[in-house]
């Protein structure tokens, strides 16, 4: 018939559990597989019982099927939510050997003994329990296998902003939408279907003339011409703060192959926001209300008027208000043969019900008992009325337990809920965020009242509003979550047992945890447990309405940050240059970084060894690009830089630099690195690499902040300058050739050029040797790159990485942010206390004189730690005086010593370290099974005099 | 159809101004906006801070006090996004409003993209310059290729 949707698709093969059918373009596998006489589709988590299509939309419960293959195989999609397309495969889940003979339906008979809490009743114990319990939990568990093939398909992101945001092309939605863009605002409209017109697509009714499903197609067009934008297929996940929504569009259905993304997850912007989200009908609880052939009213009108599928041939109507009524005129001029319609009302009235009053036979103050079947399907209908039971021949229950409101989103907004006592349902209260709900999500069913300047024309009269069904008193199982098999016995057990609290009873049974949220479930089980607990519904309490509102897979959420783009990658500016040098890549930060340049059958361990001692030897490059760099200029960057740097400033002269630190408010060192005069108002800062982002937060905030708008200039120059450390006994005069001027003095600076580029050269050594910090523009570090190297080689030297600098820096004790300097440290037990600015007035002073921290008395402390013997040491060891002993410290960085032959040595933060040099110790590692004696030092191995920078 | 094309920023200066209403000698954008100058682009970027685009700012300083000059180009890549749809290029990565109505030629937006720190400026209906840290330009070029946002499993554009 579709005279609700106008569907005239054209066939389509798929197949259904291996068996090929056809349908019509533009119908859900639902609608087919109801044409296609198939009543069978799924079978129930829990119990394994057999399942049908309840609904027809995405609130659907149990008719949850596997879509697709390979890579692209979705499982636990709603038949009701996926439309056919050339070639779909769809297939039962939780089924064995076959869908209709299930073996576990046996869990069935042993229901008695898997009621709510059994999980937690049987599962416990020591957590070594849990090994065992958890092999057989998976198994049980879930209900369609999630492919096995990473996903083909490319999945996108998209930004959007608007004056106003329509949730729902529904008939207030989209009269919503069209009267914003017809006054200028700039308008989004989405809808999860594919068509617009929500509740239009099952009615026979006409708008201004048109047929309703062509009045919404034409109104989208009008939304769109006044230059709105419309996304169907899209589904709005998530309403979170500021007017931010999340929405995911299809493209393509599951399973199906994309021309571009297959799904877009579109983040909005929005001033305002509509909710045009319509209402979700509910069941009827009796015995057996999940088999199949048990439907929702509305959800069989719209089989019946949007996709003409109407394979019924006596339908009894099980209803607590009028809505079940349409569906019964619908079935009737579909050739289905209405037996009875069951009102629970003692005395309905109203046109809806007078005139289905003219035409079929209605019981009032009646109630479905139980659903029987012949085989699996629905085969009668047991109910009570007039004081007597009756049994009446059907293959169709159509129900409907009342209206509830869609709120999910208007909840995640953080609006409030009003209960209506005539609905017995909540509805929007007040709102926090500049959103409104409309339509029927606000409760208004009357279409004359949501489009009041129509003329609306159609063959019944309007229904009064829903009223729910009544609570379930009697015997047999009666499900409130099909999904999750939760039935009203297990609600009763948990109230029982004192899971009252609605969020406990949720846990506790797993109401409303299925991949539908209990949709159809909430409400009916909201009422069953305010009458167990004597309250009213509102004071029964309500789950949390959580993001997303229907499954949203994980690939969308990833969109394009996926393989090598999962995270942001950096790339050194001489990346190339490293590559053909065969460097060996580390992840630092978002960086990567040549960790090694093994030669041919050299281990990583031999090459780093094989560098460092190159550099002890002769000369080495390093890049050191990624060192954060700050420019701070200005009249007040001496006040700045006086703030920022603990470390005596003022007097350092132009041309000059040091070492400096950077301290927390709390007294922690921060960072560390140097601090340059370039001229009288303008100064450098370099700090760690990984602390690159914190530090120019840190800067600007002492600047802006705790200076009050100081007037300077802070800029991170960190990615305009390359650096290059050249490193070694022969680097002073690898510098001085190549610039043609003395090389810098140690901590000096100046500027030149190499290979015809300017450069500055900075004479700082991390390493332990002489030293530069060669920094040239980002653009033009290649030529220098290259005759830096020309110039190492012919001097014996060549190129070292991370791991070779690293070894370097522990035999010159050097500290290092993250391992040493682990947050927890003040510069005293670094070693650094001496180097602060006595006047103080830096970041960090105040906290330094506090007590806790102007003593060092059980702190700890940076000290050596050598290994006795060849043993290698394990980073990260505890130290203790025995195996097994309260940990003293720790070994913060492990290195082979490069200046001696063999040997390991460390760096370690000790208790009370600097007065505990020769003592010994284990370095513990029980996670690694290693114990090696250490004797405790000072923090330096090499050249403690320091004679070796100084040419 | 919206291509990428990845160049190196040239030469860019950072200018700080410690009084924005103070003369410095150059005709400065408000909020939001370029400025065309004899010597190149002046971009505001900032609420006192502007970029100087161009090798024609090489030798500007700003009067003693005034404020602060600092290079930086030599980090920048710029990626010249030129196509009808170069605002949904954008917005696929960005969480910006390219598409506002106000948004276009001589306008200017910090940002970011693709995680980058980013400068977009629109230079004319179909043309929009974006400015990104040179360290970072691979990674957001590889999210603009053709039509969709479109990268699969292993990150490859398809």
């Amino acid at each position: 018939m579709r005279a609700g949707s106008g569907i005239t698709g054209r066939s389509v093969g798929f197949t259904f559990d291996g068996r090929a059918l056809t349908g019509q373009a533009g119908d859900t596998l639902a609608a087919a597989l109801l044409a296609n006489g198939i009543d069978l589709v799924a079978r129930s988590f829990k119990y394994h019982r057999p399942r049908g299509i309840m609904a027809a939309g995405v609130e659907e419960p149990s008719a949850l099927v596997t879509v697709g293959e390979g890579g692209r195989r979705e499982p636990n999609t709603r038949a009701t939510d996926v439309f056919l397309y050339d070639g779909l495969v769809a297939r039962s889940q939780n089924a064995w050997p076959s869908l209709a003979f299930d073996v576990g339906a046996v869990n069935g008979l042993a229901a008695r003994m898997i009621p709510a809490g059994f999980y937690y009743k049987t599962f416990f114990g020591p957590p070594s329990r849990w090994m065992l319990y958890e092999r057989f939990i998976r198994r049980a568990a879930g209900l369609g296998a999630p492919p096995d093939r990473p996903d083909p398909d490319a999945y996108g992101h998209r930004a959007a902003f608007c004056d106003l945001l329509v949730v729902g092309a529904g008939p207030a939605g989209l009269a919503a939408a069209e009267a914003a863009a017809r006054v200028g605002q700039r308008v989004i409209l989405i809808e999860q279907d594919r068509l617009p017109g929500g509740s239009l697509l099952r009615e026979s009714v006409t708008i201004d003339g048109v047929p309703g499903a062509q009045w919404a197609r034409d109104a989208v067009a009008r939304i769109e011409a006044a230059g709105g934008r419309v996304l169907l297929r899209t589904t709005a996940t998530g309403f979170w703060d500021h007017g931010f929504v999340t929405a995911v569009e299809r493209r393509v259905e599951p399973g199906e192959v994309p021309q571009g993304a297959a799904q877009v997850l579109w983040k909005l912007r929005c001033k305002q926001v509509v909710l045009a989200t319509g209402a979700l009908e509910r069941p009827l609880v009796f015995a057996d209300n999940d088999r199949p052939g048990v439907m929702l009213a509305g959800a069989v009108r719209a089989y019946v008027l949007r996709h003409g599928a109407a394979p019924w041939q006596r339908a009894v109507l099980a209803t607590s208000n009028d809505e079940a009524y349409r569906t019964a005129f619908a079935l009737a001029d579909a050739g289905v043969a209405i037996v009875a319609i069951l009102d629970t009302r003692v005395a309905p009235d109203g046109p809806l019900v007078a005139a289905a009053r003219a035409r079929f036979a209605v019981h009032t103050g009646a109630r479905v008992l139980r659903a029987k079947a012949r085989g699996h399907a629905l085969s009668a209908v047991e109910a009570e009325w007039g004081g007597g039971r009756q049994v009446l021949a059907a293959d169709l229950l159509a129900m409907s337990g009342g209206m509830t409101p869609v709120l999910h989103l208007h909840r995640q907004a953080g609006g409030e809920l009003v209960f209506d006592d005539v609905r017995g349902a909540f509805l929007p209260g007040a709102v926090r965020q500049a959103h409104v709900t409309v339509g029927a999500a606000a409760g208004e069913i009357a279409l004359a009242a949501i489009l009041p300047g129509a003329t609306i024309d159609s063959a019944l009269p309007e229904a009064a509003p829903a009223a729910p069904g009544p609570v379930w008193t009697g015997t047999g199982k009666a499900f409130i979550d099909f999904q999750n098999d939760v039935t009203t016995s297990d609600l009763a057990l948990a109230q029982r047992e004192g899971f009252t609290s609605s969020e406990h009873t949720k846990r506790y049974t797993t109401l409303g945890m299925g991949t539908d949220q209990g949709k159809t479930g909430a409400m009916i089980a909201l009422a069953q447990i305010a009458q167990e607990r004597g309250v009213a519904i509102p004071e029964a309490g309500l789950t949390v309405f959580r993001p997303p509102y229907t499954p949203v897979t994980m690939a969308a959420f990833a969109g394009p940050m996926r393989g090598e783009h999962t995270a942001p990658l950096r790339r050194l500016p001489l990346h190339a240059a490293h590559e053909a040098l065969g460097a060996q890549w580390v992840p630092a930060g978002y960086w990567r970084r040549p960790r090694a340049y093994p030669q041919q059958g050299e281990s990583t361990g031999a090459a780093s060894l094989r560098e460092a001692r190159m550099v002890r030897r002769a000369v080495g490059l390093v890049d050191v690009s990624t060192l954060a760099k700050f420019e701070i200029a200005g009249p007040d960057a001496l006040a700045v830089v006086a703030a920022v740097c603990a470390t005596p400033v003022a007097k350092l002269a132009v041309g000059r630099g040091r070492y400096t630190v950077m301290l927390r408010e709390d007294g922690m060192v921060m960072d560390d690195g140097t601090l340059w005069r370039l001229a009288d108002d303008r100064w450098l800062i370099t700090s760690s690499s990984g602390g690159a982002t914190r530090m120019a937060r840190h800067i600007d905030y002492v600047a802006q902040v705790l200076l009050g708008h100081a007037r300077a200039s802070i800029v991170d120059v960190t990615g305009h300058w390359a650096g290059i450390a050249v490193a070694g006994p022969n680097s002073p005069a690898l510098i001085a050739g190549l610039t043609g001027a003395p090389a810098p003095a140690h901590m000096g600076f100046a500027t030149g050029r190499i290979a015809d580029v300017p450069v500055r050269v900075l004479a700082a050594s991390y390493s332990g040797e002489r030293a530069f910090e060669v920094h040239v523009a980002g653009d033009a570090v290649a030529p220098v790159w290259q005759a830096l190297l020309n110039a190492a080689r012919e001097a014996g030297g060549g190129v070292y990485g991370l791991d070779a600098m690293d070894h370097l820096r522990v035999e010159k004790g050097h500290v290092v942010i993250g391992a040493e300097a682990d947050g927890r440290t003040t510069p005293a037990d670094l070693g650094m206390g001496g180097m602060l600015r006595k006047a103080g007035g830096f970041v960090g002073w105040q906290a330094l004189t506090r007590p806790a921290l102007a003593e060092q008395a059980g702190r700890q402390e940076l000290v050596g730690v050598a290994v006795e013997g060849d043993a290698a040491l394990p980073e990260g060891a505890m130290l203790v005086a025995r195996e097994g002993d309260t940990p003293q410290g720790h070994v913060t960085t492990a290195a082979p010593r490069v200046a001696a032959e063999t040997g390991w040595i460390g760096l370690a933060l000790l208790r009370e370290g600097t007065r505990r040099h020769g003592e010994r110790l284990v370095a513990w590692s029980p996670t690694r099974g290693l114990a090696v004696p250490v004797t405790v030092g000072p923090p330096l191995f090499h050249d403690p005099e320091g004679a070796r920078y100084r040419d | 159809m919206t291509e990428p094309v990845c160049v190196p920023a040239g030469p860019v200066a950072v200018l700080d101004l410690f009084d924005p209403a103070q003369d410095v000698g150059l005709i400065l954008p408000g909020p939001g906006a370029a400025a065309p100058d004899p010597r190149g682009t002046v971009l505001r970027v900032g609420p006192r801070r502007w970029w100087l685009l161009g090798p024609g700012f090489a030798d500007y300083v700003p009067p003693a006090g005034a404020g602060a000059v600092t290079p930086v180009g030599g980090g920048l890549a710029r990626i010249d996004l030129t196509g009808a749809d170069w605002r949904a290029r954008l917005m696929e990565l960005a969480l910006f409003d390219a598409e506002a109505p106000g948004f276009g030629p001589g306008a200017v937006a910090a940002t970011m993209i693709a995680h980058a720190d980013a400068v977009v400026h629109v230079v004319a209906a179909e043309v929009c310059m974006v400015y990104v840290p040179a360290s970072l330009a691979d990674h957001c070029c590889a999210h603009w290729g053709h039509g969709d946002v479109t990268h699969n499993a292993t990150g490859q554009r398809t």
